[in-house]
């Protein structure tokens, strides 16, 4: 059939068809090598550079979100340390209609709080009270700076893990190399 | 920004290609699947570095690149243009999805990149009269430059097909294998495109 010489050159072929060829195959293409310049390099290296410069960028704000967190977390027991001194914790005596004037007069005079029959409240002295705050501040600081160090740590290993891969997307990747394939373990 | 065009219209053109006019089922299929695993080895190996593996996919689609273009721009722009859409696709090879089509992929590249073409150069060759209706002598009477000029103001569908049968010498199977239409849709167009070139070369139609 002339229909199957047009779609596979198979059969019987169509002079027409043919001529056409034989005319048109004068246009046909011309094998020319490609020239790729040295300038142009390969397609995934260039895609890996900018991606780790984003990895750290993103690495670098988390640190510096932590860094902020810790930051607020030692400002906070800070403000609640004055409140032990504010006279609100000190009750104020008993008033009755029935008391008379010299009890009163008493009372004022002694502004000792108010003793239960089972506890007693003392008003901390300011002494202990800055010693108390000094310890817990204290505490607080050596545990912000255990944090820091392990952030510092932390973002060492990345800074060492990057580089690596750096080194790695410049120099010639091994042949054993399996990509796109996650580490277990 | 040809490669993102690309990839869209491939997965329009996957639509198309399933609402395809049916006429008589072809003999032949696309490429083999080992074919295809080789060529996704070799994008594969060309984005590991070893750049010198991207010569042969050139080599198995220069021909097809060169023949899209030939049907939609000037012939002496085609030769440059061919080298800028493979050193295009070089750069862009890591956002080509699926390694195993290259071929489809880069003759989106070619299309879009002769749609640009014509944007940017806003001068238009105008076809004669002369030239869309030839007299009785047929073919012979014409050069290879005014059938071919002909072709190019068929519908695209027609003339890219054409093009590659007729020029490049490629036959039906492989074009359907290389540019990812359907061997039915290559069929229909190579069918109804030599009708209509017949008709403008003042041929009659061999039945």
């Amino acid at each position: 059939m002339k229909d199957d010489y047009l779609w596979d050159k198979s059969g019987e072929p169509d002079a027409e068809i043919h001529e056409l060829e034989n005319i048109l195959g004068a246009l046909k293409y011309q094998p020319r090598p490609l020239e790729i310049p040295e300038s142009l390099t390969s397609p995934r290296r260039r895609m890996i550079l900018p991606m780790s410069l984003a990895a750290a960028f993103v690495l670098a704000l988390f640190g510096l979100g932590l860094w902020l967190g810790l930051g607020r977390k030692q400002e906070a027991p800070v403000a609640v340390v004055p409140s032990f001194n504010t006279p609100r914790e000190t009750p104020a005596p008993a008033m009755t209609p029935q008391s008379n004037q010299s009890d009163v007069a008493i009372n004022t005079e002694t502004p000792e709080p108010a003793v239960g029959k089972n506890r007693v409240t003392r008003r901390p002295s300011p002494r202990r009270v800055n010693r108390d705050t000094s310890d817990s501040t204290m505490a607080q600081r050596a545990e912000a700076e255990k944090a820091k160090e392990q952030l510092f740590l932390a973002l060492r290993l990345a800074s060492e893990k990057l580089n690596l891969a750096q080194k790695r997307t410049q120099g010639a990747p091994p042949a054993h190399q399996i990509r796109n394939q996650h580490k277990t373990g | 920004m040809y490669e993102l065009q690309a990839t869209a219209n491939m997965l329009l053109l996957s639509t198309e290609a399933g609402r395809a006019i049916e006429s008589t089922p072809p003999k032949s299929t696309p490429p083999t699947l080992d074919k295809r695993d080789y060529e996704a080895a070799l994008v594969k190996q060309v984005l590991e570095g070893n750049r010198d593996q991207f010569g042969k996919l050139y080599g198995s689609y220069a021909q097809l690149v060169h023949g899209i273009l030939l049907a939609r721009v000037p012939r002496d722009e085609v030769d440059d243009l061919v080298q800028d859409i493979f050193l295009h696709a070089f750069k862009k090879l890591h956002t080509l999805r699926d390694p195993a089509a290259f071929g489809p992929w880069v003759a989106m590249i070619a299309r879009n990149r002769a749609v640009d073409f014509h944007r940017s150069s806003r001068e238009k060759v105008e076809i004669t009269d002369d030239l869309q209706t030839t007299g009785p002598n047929g073919p012979a009477a014409c050069g290879a430059a005014e059938i071919l000029e002909i072709i190019c103001h068929l519908p695209d569908a027609y003339r890219e097909t054409l093009v590659l049968r007729l020029v490049e010498g490629m036959t039906g199977p492989e074009i359907a294998g290389r540019t990812g239409l359907t061997p039915e849709s290559v069929r229909v167009n190579l069918h109804r495109g030599m009708k209509l070139l017949r008709q403008k070369l003042g041929l009659t139609e061999a039945i």
